[in-house]
């Protein structure tokens, strides 16, 4: 599964809204999550790619929307 | 915290004999309660303010808190039990968020006029080691969701007060968010290391 759709699904797996309004350009902040959940997605994100988010990468303004977070994956892929 | 957690028991009845007789009490001889001792001072808000529709208010709370640190405790510095006064700031994000940089400037004014050596740092809660917390410490430290007031106590900082942002973390669940409108931050200053550090 490409990227993007699996990084999109994860998000969706703890948003509170509906499902089908959910795309790579939707922003995180409006997805209604709880810490927890946040935590949730960036915990399965990174066994998902055996990846590890530095501190600098969990700042908010790097989590705009879910395409940043995409991005962000490819990037720490590539670099390995 | 549930690693800091203090819980409470009792002499059992039927050892009372035995303990007033001057034996050392044994695990056998005490029953525990379903209660603990609280951990933090303002934890205790949050479930008061259920379905409340409060905006920009502060409130304010001073309690004994009861945390369990591996038994590293030192006399002034590190103890099981202390006394926190909080102040609890309920409202928009800008209104928290000017809250908290208020009473980093007035605790920072406080410290000079007092004669105390300060810094304010980005901190994070010491929770109990799983993957989760530690990226819930790596998140508070990257947002400064959690400063800390240290001061010079001689061998290491001290740290006497913290200033937490924490978003829809309490409002959230406890349904005063006003759907995404109100969020909560609090100050805690920790009395008896004021104490100590105030010469």
């Amino acid at each position: 599964m490409p990227i993007e759709e699996k990084i999109v699904e994860i998000f969706a797996c703890y948003a509170e809204c509906p499902k089908e309004e959910i795309s790579i350009d939707t922003e995180v902040e409006s997805l209604g999550l709880s810490s927890f959940s946040f935590i949730q997605i960036i915990v399965t994100i990174e066994e998902t790619y055996q990846i590890e988010f530095s501190m600098e990468d969990l700042q908010a303004e790097k989590f705009i929307s879910i395409q940043n977070c995409a991005c962000r994956v490819k990037e720490l892929l590539d670099g390995r | 915290m549930p690693h800091q957690l203090t819980s409470i028991g009792y002499i059992k009845e039927n050892a009372i004999g035995h303990v007033i007789d001057g034996n050392d009490i044994s695990s056998n001889d005490i029953s525990k309660s379903k209660y603990y001792l609280t951990p933090a001072a303002c934890i205790h808000l949050y479930p008061m303010l259920e379905k409340e529709q409060l905006e920009n208010v502060v409130i304010t709370t001073r309690a004994r808190v009861y945390r369990y640190e591996n038994a590293q405790f030192e006399k002034g510095q590190r103890l099981w039990d202390f006394t926190v006064r909080e102040f609890v700031a309920v409202g928009a994000p800008r209104f928290v968020q000017a809250f908290l940089k208020d009473f980093q400037y007035k605790s920072l004014e406080l410290c000079k006029k007092l004669g105390i050596d300060v810094k304010l740092s980005a901190s994070n809660d010491h929770f109990y080691p799983t993957k989760e917390n530690s990226l819930m410490q790596k998140i508070q430290k990257a947002n400064n969701l959690k400063i800390e007031l240290s001061a010079d106590s001689g061998e290491k900082p001290l740290a006497i007060a913290s200033y937490n942002y924490h978003n829809y973390h309490f409002s959230k669940p406890f349904h005063f968010d006003k759907n995404e409108k109100v969020v909560t931050g609090c100050v805690g200053f920790g009395l008896d290391r004021w104490l100590n550090v105030i010469r």
